[in-house]
């Protein structure tokens, strides 16, 4: 039957699908946190790859959707430039954890649980963010800038945390082979962060468009 | 009443805007020069922070200009792409002091200068770009961009024979890996440099 609803785009399918690839990345990020807290539990890297794969399977039905919808409440490029944001934070994280795992041996004492709150706080508002785009309108603009710049300070401060643990590495406290572990670890918990940040930078751009 | 400069385009602003990025990011590479010139003396971080952020206004301001004008001087894709490029500079740069910031003691001996010198020439370049944007002289853009080239290769050729030295046997490992995020951090920098050249030179080429 012809849908009048699908020509003009109140299909409400594109804000599920980036709902959902919002909450396979807050998933995988719970699972890095369990992975952090308990760093001597034998670890797999299959469910971080499920996580991946379930975001990556979202990213493939927003990109064919986008090919057979007309029109869409939000401009096409901005819900691929959106999705494409979505979809490498699992990815960054998966990347995390295979390293985390080849060189558990060697980190096994480091103290991620500050890194732990910072990936928490910016995954909860990465998600927040996404589901206003589902209502745009009066004050969401705000609402976006808001949490957009809560955003922001996370992952200042997790910059700040960054450069101080980095500090302590290049002290000469430690074996080279565990900085070089640990560095590359911090940097890719910092580009998990940073993800986040591009998403909202996204979100954000989508709102002011449409404010 | 209706101004058809303001429907049609800002022009002016949206060049003026670009070029005050530009701008920042020699100011920032100055800085950079600076710190690296006196060995062993700690390095105040705040003109970095403030030129980023300054970088950063000026991006936004010019993301929001792009939402609000009916009609750009150039697609307002290439626009939205050459202020990101740009603005990623200072960023990497700020990146470098702070890592310089924290090992300064250690790595008194090892001299920064020559590469730091390389990304001010390269920048200088980039300024010239930018300027003959708003010209829109596509010739001036291409010398420019076969300069940065040239300068780009002997600065990479020198960030190796740099990087080799701390592959010999018997240097110090920790302060190998110092030093290589720090040498990392220049090339970075010089890519980023060269990737905003390489937007203004194809979206020369495009309107050519």
């Amino acid at each position: 039957m012809f849908s009048l609803q699908k020509l003009f785009g109140k299909d409400d399918r594109f804000f599920d699908l980036l709902e959902a690839s919002s909450q396979e990345a807050r998933r995988s990020v719970e699972m890095l946190n369990e992975l952090l807290a308990s760093p001597s539990k034998p670890a797999s890297l299959q469910e971080f790859h499920a996580a991946k794969n379930a975001d990556k399977k979202i990213t493939e039905q927003i990109s064919k959707a986008l090919l057979t919808t007309f029109v869409t409440q939000l401009e096409k490029e901005d819900i691929e430039v959106l999705s494409a944001a979505l979809y490498r934070i699992p990815k960054t994280v998966e990347k995390f954890a295979e390293r985390f795992i080849i060189c558990a041996s060697l980190v096994k004492d480091a103290d991620f649980m500050k890194h732990t709150a910072f990936l928490d706080q910016a995954t909860q508002k990465v998600v927040g963010m996404v589901q206003l785009l589902r209502n745009l309108g009066q004050g969401r603009l705000d609402q976006a800038k808001e949490m957009n710049g809560q955003l922001q300070q996370i992952e200042g401060d997790a910059d700040d945390y960054a450069l101080e643990l980095l500090g302590q590495l290049y002290s000469g406290r430690y074996e080279p082979i565990k900085v070089l572990a640990l560095r590359d670890l911090y940097d890719l918990l910092e580009k998990v962060i940073d993800r986040c940040r591009d998403a909202g930078n996204v979100i954000t751009h989508i709102v002011l468009k449409s404010s | 009443m209706i101004s058809f400069q303001r429907l049609l385009g800002r022009e002016d602003e949206f060049f003026g805007l670009l070029e005050a990025s530009a701008s920042e990011c020699m100011a920032v590479i100055e800085a950079l020069r600076r710190i690296v010139s006196l060995p062993g003396e700690k390095a105040s971080l705040e003109e970095f922070v403030t030129a980023r952020r300054r970088d950063k206004e000026v991006t936004q301001k010019l993301e929001e200009m792009l939402i609000h004008t009916f009609v750009t001087p150039i697609e307002r894709e290439d626009l939205e792409q050459l202020a990101e490029k740009l603005y990623k500079i200072p960023k990497t740069v700020e990146k470098f002091a702070e890592r310089y910031s924290l090992v300064v003691q250690r790595v008194t001996d090892v001299a920064f200068e020559p590469h730091a010198a390389a990304l001010s020439q390269g920048m200088g370049l980039l300024l010239q770009m930018v300027k003959a944007l708003k010209a829109g002289d596509i010739n001036a853009v291409k010398a420019r961009q076969t300069d940065l080239r040239t300068l780009a290769r002997g600065a990479e050729t020198s960030l190796a024979e740099s990087i080799a030295l701390l592959y010999q046997p018997n240097y110090d490992a920790l302060k190998a890996i110092i030093v290589k995020d720090l040498y990392d951090l220049i090339e970075r920098t010089l890519e980023r440099i060269r990737e905003a050249a390489a937007v203004i030179a194809h979206v020369l080429l495009k309107n050519s």
